[in-house]
């Protein structure tokens, strides 16, 4: 126990001699240096190294004459001066980003009022657009459907694009593949 | 406050500061007037040079002085502030000067005169206190040294340093231990004639 008290008084004792303990642990402290002489010889110890330093730290690189008159002189001048504006590394990185992102919208908008309004909208496949296969009974020629009212005639040519499908009388069609649930031609 | 010139107290230094911020030119130089012996005598005792401590202090002030609307007095006092500034360039300083530099004021001993009423014996013990009280605070670590400077150079209570060097009370209080232990080390290493030195003087 004793040794307990003495290690208790090494530790705390900086702070009894500046008097920031609670008067509870001053009293305990008091009570270990009255009975232990290791915490006397201790107190005493740093009872007077807290004197010396108290005592000569004060004095200790006190300006001369004239020194604060002077920095004041150039505190006055420095003060005076309007104040410049230094970015940091991450203000910087967040006000580029901001302008950054400014200027693209400012680009999408613009590019977006000037359009001819033929924009590309791109829409998930629905049945009614679904392309349906339809072989002719030109062996040489191929239908194709790309949607119930246009026909896309496939010929050595290339593709032929038919309106107005004659959807009453589908004569031409020899076989009609519709994988999709969409309004059959001619029906 | 422990320095020259008397104010009432906070709530002087408040209403300095109120002036201030209307643009009036004389409470500035009130403040400075109040403040500058102690941010001085902090800036040297931290950073151990003389041009240093100047350029540290002109820092101080100009950045307070400019930014005097952010102080905010519920927070906390004007001086814990003001020192909070000094320590935080101080520690700037300490980043910049991690080499090894040479103080050509004590290689050529270029020293400045004494006072004539100071006779040369007193000078000299003066001057050697001051030498062993500059080589034990830069035989401490920074923050032993910021701490030992704020708490026997100018009287801050251990919540104070705390706030100064932005750590709890506890490790104000275990740095002020811990720099009384290396004092006494270095003290003892350098013999007791250093110690008695700084004690008779």
């Amino acid at each position: 126990m004793r040794l307990l008290h003495i290690l208790y008084c090494k530790w705390r004792m900086t702070a009894y001699v500046n008097g920031e303990l609670s008067p509870a642990m001053r009293r305990r402290m008091a009570r270990y240096i009255d009975a232990y002489p290791e915490c006397y010889t201790e107190y005493r110890r740093q009872r007077d190294m807290q004197r010396e330093l108290k005592d000569r730290l004060p004095i200790f690189g006190v300006p001369q004459g004239g020194q604060l008159q002077r920095l004041w002189r150039v505190i006055e001048g420095e003060v005076a001066k309007p104040t410049t504006f230094i970015l940091s590394l991450p203000q910087l990185f967040a006000y580029t980003l901001a302008l950054g992102s400014l200027v693209w919208m400012v680009v999408v908008m613009t590019t977006l009022y000037y359009s001819d309004g033929a924009t590309l909208v791109i829409t998930p496949p629905t049945p009614d657009n679904a392309v349906l296969a339809v072989e002719t009974s030109n062996p040489n020629r191929t239908a194709q459907v790309i949607s119930p009212t246009f026909v896309a005639i496939a010929t050595s040519g290339g593709f032929e694009i038919v309106t107005e499908i004659n959807t009453t009388e589908p004569t031409d069609r020899a076989t009609y593949q519709n994988p999709y649930p969409t309004p059959r031609l001619g029906e | 406050m422990d320095d020259q010139q008397p104010l009432g107290g906070n709530d002087e230094v408040n209403s300095l500061i109120q002036t201030c911020l209307t643009g009036e030119q004389t409470a500035y130089t009130a403040l400075y007037d109040h403040f500058a012996t102690g941010i001085y005598r902090l800036c040297y005792s931290l950073v151990l040079q003389r041009q240093d401590a100047e350029d540290v202090m002109q820092e101080t002030f100009v950045y307070a002085f400019k930014n005097l609307y952010r102080f905010d007095a519920t927070r906390a006092s004007f001086k814990t502030w003001l020192y909070t500034i000094a320590v935080s360039r101080c520690r700037n300083t300490y980043r910049r000067k991690r080499l090894p530099n040479i103080d050509f004021g004590q290689l050529f001993r270029l020293e400045i005169a004494a006072p004539r009423s100071e006779r040369p014996e007193a000078e000299l013990a003066r001057k050697a206190a001051e030498d062993a009280l500059r080589q034990a605070l830069y035989a401490l670590t920074p923050p032993l040294r910021e701490a030992v400077v704020l708490r026997y150079g100018h009287g801050l209570t251990y919540r104070e340093i705390s706030e100064v060097m932005g750590c709890p009370p506890k490790t104000a209080e275990s740095r002020i231990r811990l720099a009384h232990q290396h004092l006494k080390h270095i003290l003892q290493a350098h013999g007791q004639g250093l110690l008695e030195e700084l004690l008779s003087f």
